[in-house]
């Protein structure tokens, strides 16, 4: 019998998003299993399974309830938008842009709507988990992952300009900092729907 | 159809019956296993979960043990209108089964 642990990273993504309240007794069987001698290949492969499993039967079961809990985050998202969206541009006109010849500005222009975003994304994510309380998980991921296409599609259609004249390796010098805020709302949305802090809590019994 | 039973559930309810009728998640697997039937820890959770939610199993927590990180087992067992289902299934595959030449004497 062996006696190290299972793979850390894996048993820690299990606890988070794995189909509580049959986690424990799942996180159990699979440490009971690695002991008798399986490979952290099938430790890891068992915890992909159980995550995408636990996820697609809350998605099944609360399909009406996940639905209605996204849109009503993205009607969040576009009222604040509509509210906040020129009040950010002009704040970052005039901040951010600044004087006339400054350095280059994308950076700060990226971490300005950034900063201004941030609550919102928090908002959007806790928006969507106390919306699904019986599918938290797919819900804040289901938000998380609508955002981060649509902020990148947004991204890709207001650089065509740049993309059509230039070559890939220049384009991408030129638009990943207004890339970089997307992936780190992304994980404000995660964060605002309590899936990397406390104590996930999710169902798949009935 | 909410009665009928899929190959999985049909599977794992059987493996259940067959360990005494109380068993967790690990003999379930290893039975399987030993039966050429791969179904990963997970997947049974969830087929005993769907089965658990139409009252044809219930479910009791166990003791946690050591060599389990300390984490508690989940007994299962089928219950009498599981079983009644199991059976119904059986006999109708029986009933169907028999007389076919395909299914006589042997594995081709």
């Amino acid at each position: 019998m062996r006696t190290s642990r299972p793979p850390v990273i894996a048993e820690w993504i299990l606890h988070r998003f794995g189909p509580m309240p049959e986690t424990e007794a799942i996180a159990g069987d699979l440490i009971e299993q690695y002991q008798q001698g399986r490979s952290r290949w099938w430790y890891w492969r068992e915890v992909v399974v159980a995550i995408f499993r636990g996820t697609w039967f809350e998605v099944r079961q609360d399909s009406g309830l996940l639905l209605i809990a996204i849109a009503m985050s993205w009607i969040l998202n576009l009222a604040w938008h509509s509210v906040i969206t020129p009040f950010e541009n002009s704040l970052i006109d005039r901040y951010v842009f600044g004087p006339p010849g400054s350095p280059d500005i994308r950076l700060s222009t990226a971490f300005a709507t950034f900063l201004i975003e941030a609550p919102l994304a928090i908002a959007t994510g806790w928006t969507a988990a106390r919306l699904a309380r019986r599918c938290r998980i797919p819900a804040v991921f289901g938000m998380a992952g609508s955002l981060l296409v649509v902020g990148a599609w947004n991204v890709w259609k207001n650089t065509q300009i740049a993309w059509a004249a230039d070559s890939l390796g220049r384009y991408f010098t030129f638009v990943w900092p207004f890339l970089l805020p997307i992936p780190l709302l992304t994980v404000l949305v995660l964060f605002g729907g309590g899936l990397l802090t406390g104590s996930p809590k999710r169902s798949i019994r009935t | 159809m909410a009665d009928s039973l899929t190959n999985s559930e049909l599977l794992v309810m059987s493996t259940v019956l067959h360990l005494n009728n109380h068993t967790y998640g690990v003999p379930i697997v290893h039975e399987l296993e030993r039966n050429r039937r791969r179904m990963s820890v997970a997947t049974v959770y969830v087929v005993l979960a769907r089965l658990e939610a139409r009252g044809l199993v219930a479910s009791a927590i166990g003791e946690a043990t050591s060599e389990r990180g300390g984490k508690a087992k989940r007994y299962f067992r089928v219950t009498a209108k599981g079983v009644r289902q199991v059976r119904t299934l059986q006999q109708t595959l029986v009933q169907l089964w028999r007389g076919v030449p395909q299914l006589q004497g042997g594995t081709s």
